[in-house]
């Protein structure tokens, strides 16, 4: 199962689940739900933490974090 | 009638706020908490109401302090901030997700007024609202306004003199709910079945109900196997799939393609860029802190300027008299040392604004996150801890912005540790009496590199107790580092300047008191001593004055001071701590300045001068060295200011708590006594005894 922290810059996938309950809250308030599309937007200068893009928003997340998100990228 | 404003950060709240009540606006407190409440009348008709600006927050659903102030003001009809009418403020670039907490809300059964703010900003982006879907589906009055542009405001207040409506819309509680309902409301007494549902679900936080009512509850809640986490996931997801639906209809032009983040993208792939993105950030870091350390001189010399001459001016207006001296000495003085911090406080914050206004600041967290993890604190302490190196005053306030309350709390702890701008005068004193001014690789001097050696110690102290704290202290909520970066846009100038102001208020009216209260006392001190030692030396000193036909020489005035304060409280107290701080390699002439610099360190510099009655405005301080250095212990012989006497005072005054102002700021933004007592302490503790080792190490 692949985490949205091993994507590329650029690339976008779908959220296919949530390993994590508490996070899986903060990300659904802000947005970022299980079926949505994403794309990672950017990797800060060093190297973590990583900004994740949906429709609508832009945020910040730690890559211990991002790896409770589930994804299955898009062609 | 009292008004809530309420919506997600970044929504353009506050500036809607600023614009409906610009100066008529005051910060005060939610009962109990260390959150500021930001409240201010306006005028609407002829009548005059109550707007609460409340905290920014995504939902109803708690996860830091500032937003269980939302969630109790909201959900407890009993509190005193419950609203008569909620303002909804949206945001119009990101009306999916802003529709979570505003379905929450507005399935809270409050009167309700929407307003979608940004819409110049949407409609740029070529997204158009019809705002009459959402009008229609809730029962609700819609406005479109933008704040900035000052756009729609006379309808929303029109709107707010209406007073609003209720939602029309069965409030969405999930099946699990629907069959508890009953159970609740003969618990809370309650008729609206969503308060009811985030009650139970958040009971251990709600203020709705009594201590009776939540053991009721929470023994309900693990009758039924109710988890609240899962109670939380449910809700939101209902309420997205609903949300998903209205919002198609919402958007008129929906284009999948178009996204209202593409400028902001651009702006990042250069702000944020993998190798230019640091150099910018430290360069905009560098600016700010050269304008607190020294831009801010300016307004300050100014400042200290205007109330030395007010001082004298009511000396020489006034017969000699205690009260003079009360009045000049000591509330002049005292104000003066207030005052004197505005400048550095309205600067900080002024870029402060500026940053969040634009939305750089969430990039500063996010790019230099990684750099502050490994001692557990994260990006969101960068601003305030450099911030420290020029003053601690204005650092302190700015942990307001840490929303992680542990983190917060770790900053506000180990700021004083960073060696501010009043350790600069210390530090050159005490360096320069050993360390010789010799160049080293052909541009550094032995000099300036003591002074960094001493600035990194303070920092690495300062990081070093801090992953300490960081493991002791045990957080009850799980914290995480999810962030939203905004989009950008440009800064709202009257956001700025009210920022600049309130912060300053807050500073001398809360702040002001205690300090002005202990340079009273300080300078009562330094100023009066036990009964006839000082009339012993004022008696000598008119003696004198008669002989020498009515005029003091500058070197017997000084003589006189010195006489004065080595037989003042002050001069008792170093004799009576010269016990204590012999270990460390003072003497209790060292002890009068400790006591005098818990003023300011700098002070240290000028009750040096004093007690050895050198002329203090001396610009190389070289005269008070000399005698500093020719000073004998009398019992011994031995020389006082040896290298180990020195090398410890300066571990002294890098480490100890020697500042009445930061003790005033910490129990302001605390809220207790409790943590600047704490931190004085365990700073004052730490200071002996790494300054005992240090004067070991010397020896």
């Amino acid at each position: 199962m692949k985490t949205i922290n091993q994507l590329h810059i650029g690339q976008k996938a779908t959220i296919t689940g949530f390993s994590d309950e508490n996070i899986s809250l903060v990300l659904n308030e802000l947005g970022f739900f299980l079926g949505e599309t994403i794309e990672l937007a950017s990797i800060a200068p060093m190297g973590d933490p990583i900004c994740i893009k949906s429709q609508e928003t832009l945020i910040s997340i730690r890559e211990s974090e991002a790896k409770s998100i589930q994804i299955k990228p898009l062609p | 009638m009292n008004i809530c404003l309420v919506g997600n950060p970044n929504c353009g709240k506050t500036t809607l706020f600023n614009l409906l009540t610009g100066l008529n606006q005051r910060v005060g407190n939610y009962s109990g908490v260390t959150v500021d409440k930001f409240s201010g009348k306006i005028a609407i008709g002829k009548e005059f109401h109550q707007l609460i600006d409340l905290p920014g927050t995504y939902s109803l659903y708690p996860k830091s302090i500032d937003e269980t102030i939302v969630f109790n003001t909201l959900t407890n009809s009993n509190s005193e901030n419950f609203p008569d009418v909620v303002v909804l403020v949206m945001n119009a670039t990101q009306m999916r997700r802003n529709m979570i907490l505003a379905s929450q809300v507005l399935d809270l059964g409050i009167p309700t007024i929407i307003a979608i703010n940004m819409i110049d900003e949407a409609n740029k982006n070529k997204v158009d609202i019809d705002h009459e879907v959402l009008a229609d589906t809730y029962g609700v009055p819609v406005c479109l306004i933008s704040a900035t542009k000052k756009v729609g405001i006379q309808q929303l207040k029109e709107q707010i003199k209406e007073g609003g409506k209720q939602s029309q819309m069965p409030a969405m509680v999930s099946d699990e709910f629907q069959s508890h309902q009953q159970k609740i409301k003969e618990i809370t007494g309650e008729d609206n079945a969503y308060t009811n549902a985030v009650t139970l679900t958040l009971a251990e936080q709600s203020k709705k109900v009594s201590a009776a009512q939540r053991i009721q509850l929470l023994e309900y809640r693990k009758q039924n196997n109710i988890s609240p986490t899962k109670a939380m996931a449910v809700d939101i997801n209902n309420r997205y799939s609903f949300i998903n639906g209205l919002v198609n209809h919402l958007h008129q032009h929906k284009n999948n393609s178009v996204t209202t983040l593409s400028n902001t993208e651009k702006i990042d792939r250069i702000l944020t860029h993998k190798w230019l993105g640091l150099p910018i950030a430290m360069l905009v870091l560098f600016f700010i802190f050269q304008a607190i350390f020294s831009f801010a001189s300016w307004p300050m010399d100014l400042l200290d300027g205007a109330f030395a001459n007010l001082g004298a001016f009511v000396e020489n207006n006034l017969p000699e008299s205690w009260f003079r001296d009360l009045i000049v000495e000591g509330i002049i003085a005292g104000l003066s040392g207030v005052l004197i911090f505005i400048p550095q406080i309205a600067i900080l914050f002024g870029f402060i604004a500026i940053l969040e206004g634009t939305g750089y600041m969430a990039r500063i967290s996010y790019m230099l996150d990684r750099l502050m993890r490994s001692v557990g604190l994260s990006g969101n302490s960068v601003v305030p801890m450099m911030s420290g190196f020029a003053c601690a005053i204005p650092a302190v306030m700015a942990t307001r912005n840490i929303k992680n309350t542990k983190e917060r709390f770790i900053s506000l702890m180990v700021i004083p540790l960073l060696s501010c701008s009043a350790r600069l005068p210390v530090y050159i004193l005490l360096i320069g009496l050993f360390i010789p001014r010799k160049p080293i690789f052909g541009f550094l001097n032995l000099q300036g590199l003591t002074m960094m050696g001493f600035y990194l110690f303070g920092l690495v102290l300062a990081l070093a107790i801090a992953g300490i704290m960081n493991v002791i202290i045990k957080n009850k909520t799980k914290q995480f580092f999810i962030m939203e970066l905004p989009r950008y846009r440009f800064p709202q100038w009257r956001n700025v300047l009210l920022t600049m102001y309130q912060k300053a208020k807050i500073f001398t009216l809360e702040a002001g008191k205690i300090i002005l209260i202990i340079s009273v006392i300080l300078w009562v001190l330094a100023s009066y001593g036990p009964k006839g030692k000082l009339q012993a030396v004022d008696a000598k000193y008119e003696q004198l004055q008669e002989q020498e036909g009515g005029e003091l020489t500058a070197e017997q005035n000084r003589l006189y001071s010195q006489e004065k304060l080595v037989n003042s409280y002050a001069g008792h107290f170093g004799k009576a701590i010269e016990p204590v701080i012999k270990p460390l390699g003072y003497d209790w002439k060292i002890g009068i300045a400790l006591l005098t610099s818990f003023a300011a360190r700098e002070v240290f510099v000028g009750t040096m001068a004093t007690i050895y009655s050198v002329d203090a405005d001396d610009e190389n301080i070289s005269s008070l060295k000399e005698k500093m250095l020719a000073e004998t212990n009398p019992k011994t012989g031995q020389k006082v200011y040896t290298m180990a006497t020195v090398a410890s005072l300066l571990v002294f005054f890098a480490i100890a708590m020697q500042c009445m102002s930061t003790l005033a700021i910490v129990k302001r933004e605390t809220k207790s006594w409790k943590w600047p007592v704490v931190q004085f302490v365990y700073l004052t503790v730490l200071a002996y005894g790494l300054s005992f080792i240090t004067y070991r190490l010397f020896l």
